[in-house]
């Protein structure tokens, strides 16, 4: 079962700054190639790094280059050249941050066509 | 040092500053970070910049890191000594060729030849970063296996290389995280636009 509120699921298409940025993980809107349109406070907290350095740059090869193999960035692609991504796994960030495992969930929402990566650090 | 700093003259200060620093370190360790913050301050005003050998040897200094290794243990609440230790040596290799590259080449008109030392360090260091990382999530994903060694190296060389990107701009750093993403096919597109310009 996803950490991701149905909520924010279901208002993916319509959810403001404010919204993403009081959840309690992290939310990272990026297009079909990683790049990142949105990266919200729990994710810039989490990484160390600020939302308006992150949007604009790559999730996979600039901001998290951690997620560079078939398990986390495969994944992605996969999913979304399907049009099906649906992906929830346990993973572990290292760069720049010290070790943190972390529950992360990959979302292609149907209904606006956008990609999600949610980011939890792991209980 | 008052009087040192303001009759400075850049090449030969660089070394009576190398002196002075060893001598505060073994006598009156509190003052480093203070003289450290007066000395970058007076620099700026001055407009003069350090060697580049100067910098990698006082940044990467092992008194400055393990108070910062110190701490990313402690979070991961690491106190195994053999792990500890293990942690430490693994450190100590990575600062110490840091730090053998700017004794080499200590000498101001050395620095092309340290900065080539220093990006192929940093590319060998994130190379070795990668493959930790994939090793730490591939083991996490099909044992359910979590490393503590493989963990915090990971951890520790990425503080690492995260300090030296400092040197270098961020064009630099782009153009090397472009190329270590995916280095085989990076070295193919370079090697087809030489031999098309050829």
């Amino acid at each position: 079962m996803s950490f991701v509120s149905t909520d924010i699921i279901s208002n993916l298409g319509s959810a403001s700054r404010a919204t993403v940025d009081a959840a309690d993980y992290g939310i990272v809107k990026v297009d079909k190639d990683g790049n990142i349109l949105l990266y919200n406070r729990y994710e810039a907290d989490l990484a160390g790094v600020e939302p308006s350095f992150a949007e604009g740059r790559n999730f996979f090869t600039q901001i998290a280059p951690c997620s560079n193999n078939r398990l986390f960035f495969g994944k992605f692609k996969e999913g979304v050249a399907g049009g099906s991504l649906n992906e929830e796994f346990k993973y572990t960030f290292t760069y720049k941050m010290k070790p943190t495992p972390v529950d992360v969930h990959l979302y292609q929402d149907a209904a606006t066509q956008t990609n999600w990566i949610f980011v939890k650090k792991a209980a | 040092m008052a009087n040192l700093l303001e009759n400075a003259v850049p090449t030969s200060w660089a070394r009576r500053f190398d002196a002075l620093w060893h001598e505060l370190r073994s006598t009156r360790p509190e003052a480093l970070t203070a003289v450290k913050e007066e000395v970058a301050r007076r620099l700026q005003e001055m407009n003069v910049r350090l060697p580049l050998a100067s910098v990698i040897t006082s940044q990467f200094a092992t008194d400055q890191w393990m108070p910062k290794f110190e701490q990313i243990l402690k979070a991961g609440d690491v106190n195994d000594p053999a792990v500890v230790q293990e942690l430490n040596e693994y450190a100590e290799s990575r600062l110490g060729k840091l730090r053998l590259a700017a004794e080499a080449m200590s000498d101001p008109d050395d620095e092309t030849d340290l900065r080539n030392c220093l990006v192929y360090w940093y590319v060998e260091a994130k190379s070795e970063w990668f493959q930790f990382n994939t090793r730490i999530n591939y083991n996490l994903s099909r044992k359910g296996e979590f490393d503590p060694v493989l963990v915090y190296k990971a951890g520790i060389g990425s503080a690492i290389l995260a300090d030296l990107e400092s040197i270098f701009d961020d064009h630099e750093i782009d153009v090397l995280a472009e190329y270590l993403f995916q280095p085989l096919p990076s070295a193919y597109e370079l090697h087809a636009a030489r031999h098309r310009v050829a």
